[in-house]
């Protein structure tokens, strides 16, 4: 549809409405009722873009042409640099011959978000406002285009500066504020440290904002958040739980207006989840180790609309020594409830599910009887001494009510160890890729930051190495040219955050195969013929260059990994298995490839494979065990079914898989798909092929988690503690201690005997989420029972 | 349990010894059990079958001289949906309401089958059974991994811990193509459908979900799957704690079929940190199951 030239918003146009165009027609009415209560000219709504993009119902279009002048209503001040971008609103999906199957488009783009002003510098957006009190909401990208460009827009509007930094090309923010403005115009200045891209702006006094909020802004959320009201129509909610009974409340905690409860973090607090008596008014106990990290949670249970203000943490200290954990080691956030698909593609169907732990910065309103969990985590200094530990968790909300949550913390004095001889991975989209293509300073800084600071998060949770690639292309004669240096800068950092373990590696066999077979080998195989023996030979090349460039750099060991999951065709697994052939002819690398040892089908590519990858524990441990005794192979394991892709809550799963569970299998490595799954608008699940999961990204590049890689690292914990149990048998068994050995190895056993033998750990786990930390508290009083028979 | 095909010619013998016995309602006592066939399941007509064929077994496939399915699969990587040419040979049976529909009142659902295939072993995975309450992810999906080549095999499916059981929509079978090579070719034989119960109340299961507790927590949850008539369920089951030889509590408690979590209140017993044991049926001893849990000390001690 074709929108008329409006591209200078005009006061003196509105009330009159010269017959311009029904769009404008209805934007000049949408306008004038919003106006109607509160006076004359009480809403502006823009949207950015085109003089023939799409135009948003009720708003008016602002172009970069659209030059402020005397009774205009919104223009910009001597504008330069400006430009307009558009991307097509398609909801049809496009057929990919390689996946087999049809892919929505990336995210659902409407009238507002379709299109954009944007610039590489300052520009004044200037409004003509009479004097009052404001409210401002705007639409920051999505930016289209690059996928390594990074937005980020500092808009000065009243006095106050709303920043947003938006990586790609579909992210995108909402910025709201509030203001007075004293005279008869507003400048809304917008500047950035690489581009800034704006869609959409609204502006309405006070009393006419609920109808604005109401009427636009609320949908235009609800279409770029969730999905476009057609849509949505056609989507079905599926709740995953019953709505829970409500306990009965006290007149006190009627009139207060809200309860606090606790809930232990491995089970998931869902929107209509509600706090069972017991739980109610609690003391917060835990206990760690030096030098580890602890989740604490507390709910709010509001009963009427809410608005909590502040949390405060205290420093938690000893009664007796005076020794503290201090409030500044507490990092305080709160648990973001995502609309979700059932499974990964699904379509049609989701659900709200509580995932991902938003920092804490400021008030939250709170919605009636829907919980908001606070989620804490402790890292206790390597210093700090054994004791009990005491504090408080502190509430002020908007009423003025203010609550106190005891916390008592116990340090045991444990220098933890660990397995060192375990591979803890993730795939990982490199953000070095994107930095590599990104077109200014600005976001190459920040795609090298979001790199540096998930690393050390990787670290932090205990994962000590990663998936990698090398990129290269064919340069005739037989020869390649890889990205070695590319790929030193990954292990540069792989380094820095001390990771040990073998690097899984994934190199362009399927660019080799597309250089002889003229066409792609498909999604998983799924197009592959066999290609004639100079291809295999060529392989064998490659691997021995890349091998050898390997060790001149002094790298750690490559994994070759040449194809992912392959399909189990016979043409599949004979082209994999001559693949994997060619790869060990070159003397001492090994191969890895992600297929279930256990089906038939793969049984030729057997001998040549010494990594197998499979997403249960799909063996039994006494079959790994004695298959690794007997041939150079390892078992490990690609978890998913704990990683998000199509649940975000399987918590207690995740912690059993990462850790007891793991103990139990006999495989040696766990690497998820993927710490970072981005497909359309991070913050929206709904859109694209895929579902989006796993820790997001906040916009100074730091990684913001999700309640599964917490977990993943409590699992791990757990690992260490049977480490260092094991290392403490060791040293007593060493030292003569029988009694305490046996002891030691009895409980050893209690927990061995107790944990349920399962290929994957998810729903089925049936501990009490409690029965974990009993364990390991009884792992921790086992250890320091040796420590001191030993003297220590 | 394994079943050998020659099983079903003694039948005639046993009903001749009386050990067999029917009732009004189709159901006929077997020892301590009640079982239910359902034999109209082997109707090859009232099955759906996409990629592959459903017929009648001829007579030397019969289950225990029951009415028996063939299924058919040639296994074939190129055919089937166009999206998944490599795909999930299936059949699916709609039950017949309200008679075949609810199954709270047993126990167990079994059935017999035998396979024969033109590879020389079945794949870890060779054929999936599924109970949908009407959905797939209201229902349960059971990996026949049971199955054995030119060898009668009886499925047993412990049903009273199911959800939905009152609501049992459908019945199927699938393979998934990727277990098995191109071009095998899978014939299974099912028959001898029949659901249990036991005529006595007693535990299937008895699992202590927390083996480990801190000492000071009020209860101890259990996790029990209780079999029978419910008349006899409703009179209870007596459980007894003990710390080593010593009988700390004995207690008769209200349960219901099927599975629950039962928190037991164990407060006033101020258990101090040890190992314990709770036992089901202490007094019979065919029926007596025991689960081991340990009280351990809070890291917390002297704090408030």
């Amino acid at each position: 549809m074709k929108h008329p030239r409006n591209s200078v918003v005009s006061d003196r146009r509105w009330p009159n409405a010269p017959v311009r165009g029904r769009a404008f027609l209805l934007a000049a009415f949408v306008l004038l009722r919003a106006a109607a209560a509160p006076g004359p000219a009480a809403a502006v709504l823009l949207d950015f873009g085109k003089n023939d993009s799409p135009l948003q119902k009720g708003f008016a279009r602002l172009t970069p042409t659209s030059v402020f002048k005397p009774g205009v209503r919104a223009g910009w001040v001597r504008p330069t640099g400006l430009r307009a971008e558009a991307d097509p609103i398609r909801r049809e999906g496009t057929y990919s011959a390689s996946r087999g199957r049809t892919e929505p488009p990336p995210i659902y783009l409407t009238e507002l978000s379709c299109d954009r002003v944007e610039s590489d510098a300052a520009a004044v957006l200037r409004v003509t406002l009479p004097p009052g009190n404001y409210r401002m909401w705007v639409l920051l990208g999505p930016g289209g285009g690059n996928r390594a460009q990074v937005w980020d827009a500092a808009v000065d509007v009243a006095g106050s500066t709303l920043t947003a930094t938006l990586a790609g090309p579909w992210d995108s923010r909402v910025r709201r504020h509030a203001f007075s403005n004293p005279a008869d115009q507003l400048d809304i200045r917008f500047d950035t440290r690489s581009r800034w891209a704006v869609s959409a702006l609204a502006i309405a006094s006070e009393k006419a904002w609920p109808a604005i909020e109401k009427d636009f802004i609320k949908p235009a959320e609800q279409a770029i958040f969730l999905l476009p009201p057609e849509l949505l129509a056609k989507w079905k909610v599926r709740p995953r739980v019953k709505p829970d009974p409500q306990p009965q409340f006290t007149d006190a905690e009627k009139k207060r207006g809200f309860v606090l409860y606790h809930r232990h973090w491995s089970q998931p607090i869902w929107p209509t989840s509600a706090p069972r008596r017991s739980e109610i008014d609690p003391t917060l106990k835990a206990f760690a180790a030096p030098d580890e990290y602890e989740p604490l949670t507390l709910s709010v249970y509001p009963l009427r609309p809410e608005t909590l203000e502040r949390v405060t943490v205290t420093d938690l200290v000893a009664a007796g020594s005076g020794s503290r954990v201090p409030a500044d080691q507490v990092d305080v956030r709160w648990v973001r409830t995502m609309a979700v698909r059932p499974n990964y593609r699904v379509v049609g169907a989701y659900y709200r599910a509580p995932d991902v732990l938003m920092p804490w910065r400021g008030p939250r309103t709170l919605v009636p009887n829907e919980s908001l969990r606070l989620w804490l985590t402790l890292h206790v200094g390597p210093a700090v001494p054994d004791d009990v530990y005491r504090g408080e968790i502190r509430l002020t909300f908007a009423g003025g009510a203010a609550t106190r949550t005891p916390v008592v913390f116990r340090v045991a004095g444990i220098k933890l160890e660990k397995d060192r001889s375990l591979v803890y991975g993730a795939y990982y989209h490199h953000p070095f890729n994107r930095m590599f293509a990104a077109p200014d300073a600005f976001s190459r800084q920040w795609w090298r930051r979001k790199a540096e600071l998930e690393h050390a998060d990787m670290a932090a949770h205990g994962n000590n190495t990663l998936v990698l690639g090398l990129g290269g292309h064919s340069v005739g004669g037989g020869k390649w040219r890889f990205d070695f240096d590319r790929l030193g800068q990954m292990i540069d950092l792989y380094r820095r955050v001390g990771f040990y373990q073998p690097i899984i590696c994934h190199f362009p066999v399927g660019s080799l195969y597309r250089k002889y077979m003229k066409s792609s080998p498909g999604s998983h195989l799924r197009l592959v013929k066999m290609p004639p023996k100079p291809f295999f030979d060529e392989l064998t090349a490659m691997v021995r260059d890349i091998e050898t460039e390997r060790r001149r750099r002094q790298w750690p060991e490559l994994l070759y990994y040449p194809i992912d999951e392959p399909a189990t065709t016979e043409v599949a697994v004979n082209f994999m298995t001559q693949v994997m052939k060619a790869i060990k002819r070159v003397p001492g690398v090994r191969t890895y490839v992600t297929a279930d040892p256990a089906n038939d089908a793969f049984s030729p590519m057997r001998p040549y494979v010494n990594v197998w990858c499979c997403q249960p524990f799909s063996l039994a441990r006494d079959t790994v065990i004695a298959d690794m005794k007997k041939r150079p192979v390892e078992y490990w394991c690609y978890p998913n079914h704990v990683a998000g892709e199509n649940d975000h809550t399987p918590v207690a799963g995740a912690r059993m898989t990462y850790g007891f569970g793991f103990w139990r299998s006999g495989f040696r490595a766990l690497t998820p798909w993927i710490y970072q799954a981005v497909i359309g608008n991070p913050w929206n699940y709904l859109d694209g092929g895929a579902m989006d999961f796993f820790n997001r990204t906040d916009d100074d590049g730091s990684p913001i988690p999700v309640t599964l890689w917490e977990a993943y690292r409590e699992g791990i914990d757990d690992g260490r503690y049977l480490a260092t149990l094991d290392r403490w048998i060791d040293r007593a068994r060493a030292a003569g201690k029988t009694d305490a050995v046996r002891e030691a190895q009895a409980d050893r056993r209690l927990l061995w005997e107790a944990i349920p033998v399962m290929p994957k750990y998810k729903y089925e786990v049936d501990w009490t989420p409690e029965t974990f930390d009993v364990f390991r508290w009884l792992l921790a009083q086992r250890i320091l029972k040796l420590k001191a028979a030993l003297g220590q | 349990m394994h079943i050998g095909r020659a099983w079903w010619s003694l039948l005639p013998l046993i009903l001749a010894g009386g050990l067999l016995r029917s009732t009004a309602a189709g159901i006929v006592v077997e020892g301590k059990e009640e079982i239910l066939y359902l034999d109209g399941l082997a109707e090859p007509t009232r099955w759906r079958p996409a990629e592959c064929t459903v017929t009648r077994a001829a007579q030397k496939f019969r289950a225990e001289g029951r009415p028996t399915l063939h299924l058919h699969i040639p296994v074939d990587y190129s055919a089937g949906e166009k999206q998944y040419p490599i795909g999930w040979p299936r059949m699916y049976c709609g039950l017949r309401k309200p008679d075949e529909t609810d199954w709270t009142r047993f126990d167990r659902f079994e059935f017999m089958i035998y396979a024969e295939m033109s590879r020389p072993k079945p794949p870890s995975k060779p054929l999936t059974f599924q109970m949908l309450c009407p959905l797939r992810d209201t229902g349960y999906v059971h990996e026949l991994t049971e199955i054995r080549l030119g060898r009668w095999v009886r499925i047993v499916v412990p049903i009273a811990d199911k959800p939905n059981l009152e609501r049992i929509a459908t019945l199927g079978f699938n393979i998934s193509e990727s277990n098995y090579r191109d071009g095998d070719r899978l014939d299974f034989y099912v028959g001898a459908f029949r659901l249990v119960r036991s005529t006595e109340c007693a535990l299937s299961r008895v699992r202590i979900l927390a083996p480990a507790i801190f000492q000071g927590r009020p209860d101890l949850p259990v996790e029990l799957v209780v079999t029978g008539p419910p008349a006899r369920v409703g009179r209870g089951i007596p459980f007894t704690i003990r710390r080593g030889k010593e009988a700390l509590r004995r207690e008769m408690l209200p349960v219901t079929r099927g599975r629950q979590v039962l928190h037991m209140g164990i407060a006033e017993l101020d258990l101090s940190p040890g190992d314990y044991t709770l036992t089901a049926f202490d007094d019979d001893p065919e029926k007596r199951r025991t689960a081991h849990f340990k009280v351990v000390a809070t890291p917390w001690k002297g704090a408030q």
